[in-house]
């Protein structure tokens, strides 16, 4: 349905979206398309990683770092998380 | 309003003096002289008199409000609709029959009105949406909502208009409460969220004053709202900031009986953003702010969400469904 997401890709948040810290996780918005995503303590270690900068496979090796997590299912749930971002138009791939 | 149009009598004015009409006042005696009054928290400078506001000593002030030349357009425009354009530290609006105003730096409205002297409407926009762009300007929260004290407390009531804020507030106040603003919530500050004062005036329908045994006769229709009426509340109005409490959000729904639950965060943040008051006076630059502010609400304080039958009296439900929810939550805090 949408692009996979590749290992070099490098996530950056939306110019355009609304970022406010609720509990220990986030609540983002999308001004364009007025969308909201709640996000957990993990999603938001991602979210803030997604500098333009970063690129996925780090992301990863990161979150690996901080959570009790395997690699494989790290990668699965980040990669899924992004393309939802992505879809939201909260975060893009310019590279 | 009367010294606008204040004519010289007849009787002891000279007859040789040419007649000069409906004059300015100022360019017959020199500017009139300001009048100082105080609303949401902020002491005003106005050349105008701003009708339900409380009176202010003469010195110090926070905002100037002067008639004078208002530019077509802001400089840069950041936003703008047919009414207005605007950038974070400028606002001109216009509104058709009533004229144009100039709101800059969060401190000054200049008005220039359509019909010279003509204050009563000007004085109403002045204290809403010029008042609403100055407190944007100054980084301010601001809720389109009815706040009242209880136990000490501000219970905030949103809703659309015509979901009943003013008349939950007013049956509130009927049965204990004290009004901390009829119309809009400014909050002073985030952490934790305090509400300030707005002025002692209610604007209610001629249904809600049966509710609460006032007579529209003796009362002031308001501009532009039709069939509401501008109500005195001196008598009940607390004139303190209070930490807010709680947040009650009134929606009509298609459901035959009215229910209440508390509200999740996002669809809390949502709510917010749905009765912000003047909401596209947030500029694009602004946003993240504002977003950011109503998240700090959300998370210090319960947000409850009150769905009304659109048909039938549900009042008496809302009013104590609102009582008892903030009775629970001062149990659960003591």
């Amino acid at each position: 349905m949408t692009d996979p997401i590749a290992a070099t890709a490098r996530p950056a948040r939306a110019d355009d979206a609304l970022a406010t810290a609720m509990g220990d996780g986030m609540v983002l918005m999308s001004m364009d398309s007025g969308k909201f995503v709640e996000l957990n303590e993990t999603a938001r270690e991602v979210w803030n990683l997604a500098d333009g900068a970063t690129s996925v496979a780090a992301m990863v090796d990161r979150l690996g770092e901080l959570f009790d997590v395997s690699a494989d299912q790290c990668r699965a749930e980040v990669t899924a998380l992004l393309a939802t971002l992505r879809d939201q138009g909260l975060v893009h791939f310019d590279s | 309003m009367v010294y606008r149009s204040c004519r010289i009598d007849s009787a002891i004015a000279p007859a040789a003096w040419p007649c000069k009409g409906n004059l300015a006042p100022s360019q017959d005696f020199g500017p009139p002289l300001p009048h100082f009054c105080r609303a949401y928290g902020l002491t005003l400078r106005s050349d105008i008199p701003l009708d339900g506001t409380l009176a202010a000593p003469a010195g110090a002030f926070d905002v100037d409000v002067v008639e004078g030349p208002v530019p077509a357009r802001a400089d840069p425009v950041e936003a703008e609709t047919l009414r207005w354009t605007g950038n974070a530290r400028e606002l001109v609006l216009h509104i058709p029959r009533v004229g144009r105003f100039h709101v800059t730096d969060g401190r000054r409205i200049t008005y220039a009105p359509v019909t010279p002297g003509a204050a009563d409407p000007l004085g109403l926009y002045v204290l809403g949406s010029a008042l609403g762009a100055v407190l944007h300007q100054r980084g301010q929260q601001l809720l389109h909502a009815s706040c009242v004290e209880l136990g000490g407390k501000a219970v905030a009531i949103c809703g659309r208009r015509g979901a009943g804020k003013s008349t939950t507030a007013a049956m509130l106040c009927r049965q204990g409460a004290r009004l901390l603003t009829d119309d809009v919530a400014v909050f002073a500050r985030l952490d934790p969220p305090w509400i300030v004062p707005g002025y002692p005036q209610a604007k209610l329908t001629g249904e809600a004053l049966a509710r609460i045994d006032r007579d529209p006769a003796q009362l002031r229709p308001l501009h532009g709202e039709r069939g509401k009426f501008a109500v005195p509340r001196a008598e009940i109005f607390v004139d303190q900031p209070l930490p807010l409490h709680a947040v009650m959000v009134i929606e009509r729904s298609d459901r035959a009986t009215p229910v209440m639950a508390r509200m999740k965060p996002a669809p809390a943040i949502q709510a917010l953003l749905r009765h912000t008051y003047r909401p596209h006076f947030v500029m694009p630059s602004q946003a993240q702010r504002d977003f950011a502010g109503w998240g700090k609400v959300v998370e210090q304080v319960p947000m409850f969400e009150l769905r009304r039958p659109r048909q039938g009296d549900s009042t008496a439900f809302v009013v104590s469904a609102i009582q008892q929810a903030i009775a629970t939550i001062a149990e659960s805090q003591a």
